[in-house]
């Protein structure tokens, strides 16, 4: 039997606000990483991809775009090798096997400029964790996770809101008796 | 490359559209490019065999590839003086492959607020095919003339 929605919430809200470890990224803030991420959204602005025009701005070195910050926060999904377990701020919450995630939507406040050589570190907090209906699921649990950036030197630089909701099958709905 | 021309507080009008808008085609060459440029592995982001098992027609993209448009047409806008500060965005429909994104703008408040001479924005990217799928808004700051 499936654990009930209810019990996840019940169980997530001891976790609320809890943070996990301030854990730094494996690698710094690096060139190739931007110059891809900006291939992507085929932005050639030399502020980003042109090492020697930005040593010639106040900045003095490539600066990161305000959203590739993710990209340097830490693995992503599917990244080689796999993060351990334990870096998932909701791996304390049981879910169910046909559990799919889709995502609403992100917040971010940015109060730094990141540049390349600065070395990130970040820290997860669960932020909210409550139900609401959605199509197929009428008790979807919907979550967000706030992950706090700080650089080299201990200075905050942007904080992620990140929403999404957790909807169980069809199948578990019904073996739930929520259909 | 091109510098981007810088834009001061004084020369934004409420209600103007940013002029830094264009679409973006979903082609398989662009799938690649926000694998490698996100990181994100997810096979729905980009294994059509995987996608129609899931019951999706087609891969669709990533939230960051969203961020990363929308993040262009604000950074070509702003300048380098300007400074992104905060930002929300809603996820409302996919874009798939064979889709065209347009990424477009406007201004709907300029104000000061203690030292920091502020713009509020409108951004969000349109679908061709289902209309608007990801609205969003953020605040910039912006330099002053003199």
């Amino acid at each position: 039997m499936a654990v009930k929605p209810e019990a996840m919430v019940e169980i997530a809200r001891k976790s609320i606000g809890l943070e996990t470890e301030l854990t730094p990224a494996a690698y710094p803030v690096e060139y190739e990483p931007i110059r891809r991420w900006c291939q992507m959204v085929e932005d050639d602005n030399p502020l980003f991809i042109d090492p020697a025009y930005a040593r010639k701005t106040k900045y003095g070195e490539v600066v990161c775009p305000s959203f590739a910050l993710s990209i340097f926060g830490g693995p992503s999904p599917g990244y080689f090798p796999p993060p351990p377990p334990a870096a998932n701020v909701l791996s304390g919450i049981p879910t169910t096997p046909g559990t799919s995630v889709v995502f609403l939507g992100s917040d971010w406040s940015f109060y730094k400029v990141v540049k390349v050589g600065d070395h990130l570190s970040v820290k997860s907090r669960l932020a909210e964790y409550y139900l609401k209906a959605l199509r197929f699921d009428p008790k979807a649990r919907w979550v967000r996770i706030e992950r706090i950036y700080y650089n080299q030197n201990g200075e905050k630089v942007a904080v992620n809101s990140m929403h999404h909701a957790l909807r169980r099958s069809p199948e578990e709905v019904k073996e739930a008796g929520d259909a | 490359m091109k510098v981007r021309k810088q834009l001061y507080w004084e020369d934004v009008q409420d209600g103007q559209k940013l002029p830094t808008g264009y679409t973006m085609p979903i082609t398989w060459t662009k799938i690649v490019h926000t694998v490698s440029g996100t990181r994100d592995f997810n096979p729905q982001h980009h294994d059509p065999d995987y996608c129609l098992e899931m019951g999706y027609e087609r891969p669709f993209v990533m939230l960051n590839f969203y961020q990363g448009l929308l993040g262009r047409l604000i950074s070509d806008w702003i300048g380098e003086e300007g400074f992104l500060s905060r930002f929300r965005m809603e996820m409302r429909k996919m874009n798939m492959l064979y889709d065209t994104m347009t990424i477009k703008g406007k201004v709907t408040r300029k104000y000061v607020q203690g030292p920091e001479h502020l713009v509020d924005l409108d951004v969000w990217i349109e679908n061709d095919k289902v209309g608007l799928t990801t609205p969003a808004n953020c605040t910039v700051i912006l330099p002053v003339k003199g």
